[in-house]
């Protein structure tokens, strides 16, 4: 198998589908939960006072140089006078206050596919060649008439030849699937805006925040 | 995303036991509590011990929160989260 088979084996398609799948329906899921946060936040109340005044008013005090004997003298010390006033109690929600949900945000995906290919061949081959040859002659007489001659010669060849090949291959894959959550600011469509109107001041005060 | 400020919010009506219960197990998590109220509590909390938390009966929901600098009381909360966060580091423990 070649390595563009391979990559071409690997389901990418699949893999994105599913890992977007995945991320829209945890996406989903957070929201829900911000949401219910949003709606615990916009139910639980506090008493807030917004002002405590305090005024100083100065008050001198005479002090006695000797308690028994007023004769001796007098100094008169700096003193002061708190008045603290406590304003009203106002009954804010915790999402008035400021306190808002974290919505969160799928920044990034990724996926990473990695393949190893391992391929590996291996071929031998041999010849064996071996030669044999022998010779015979054989020279005598026979009976007193005459010479006799022979000869006889073997020739041998042995040709072995041997082919060996080895062929591997491996194929090793891995991947990887990140994502990065990080928070993000609330829809606007989802937190309210709050106006306030302070009817201390006049005219009264207004501020807007959300 | 590590330490993250939380709400959470009980299930039932206001239990002082079932508060200090909820609280003692933040602090055992590693967390601070920040406010309390009488719906539920606002702690800061490492993300990876939120599981064990919600899986608390009076656990009804527990969602991250952000403090927005603009709201009306965000100078008071942020003095009420001092505080109480004052009162519970260990300064000792910090040194080391």
């Amino acid at each position: 198998m070649s390595i563009g088979a391979d990559l071409l084996a690997v389901p990418f398609g699949d893999m994105i589908l599913s890992m977007a799948t995945a991320i829209a329906q945890s996406q989903k899921e957070l929201d829900k939960s911000s949401l219910v946060t949003l709606k615990e936040l916009a139910g639980t109340h506090f008493n807030f006072i917004e002002n405590i005044t305090e005024v100083l008013i100065p008050k001198p005090t005479t002090v006695f140089l000797d308690q028994d004997d007023h004769s001796k003298g007098s100094v008169t010390v700096t003193g002061v006078d708190v008045q603290t006033t406590v304003g009203p109690n106002v009954d804010l929600t915790l999402l008035q206050a400021g306190l808002t949900p974290t919505f969160y945000q799928f920044t990034e995906s990724k996926i990473e596919v990695k393949i190893a290919l391992h391929m590996s061949t291996e071929a031998s081959f041999g010849i064996n060649v071996s030669h044999d040859f022998s010779m015979d002659q054989n020279v005598g007489f026979d009976d007193g008439s005459g010479f006799t001659y022979s000869r006889s010669t073997t020739w041998a060849s042995h040709v072995d030849a041997s082919y060996s090949a080895k062929y591997s291959y491996s194929a090793d894959g891995s991947s990887l699937l990140s994502t990065t959550l990080k928070p993000a600011p609330p829809p606007q469509r989802v937190m309210p805006r709050f106006i306030s109107v302070n009817a201390f001041f006049n005219p009264p005060q207004v501020n807007i925040s959300q | 995303m590590a330490t993250q400020m939380y709400f959470i919010a009980f299930r039932n009506q206001f239990n002082q036991q079932t508060s200090h219960e909820i609280q003692q197990l933040v602090h055992d998590r590693g967390g601070f509590i920040l406010m309390v109220t009488r719906t539920g509590q606002v702690v800061v909390l490492d993300d990876s011990q939120v599981p064990l938390i919600t899986r608390h009966p009076s656990v009804k929901s527990m969602g991250g929160v952000t403090l927005n600098p603009h709201g009306i009381a965000a100078e008071r909360l942020k003095r009420v989260f001092a505080e109480n966060l004052s009162k519970q580091i260990d300064l000792n423990t910090l040194r080391r």
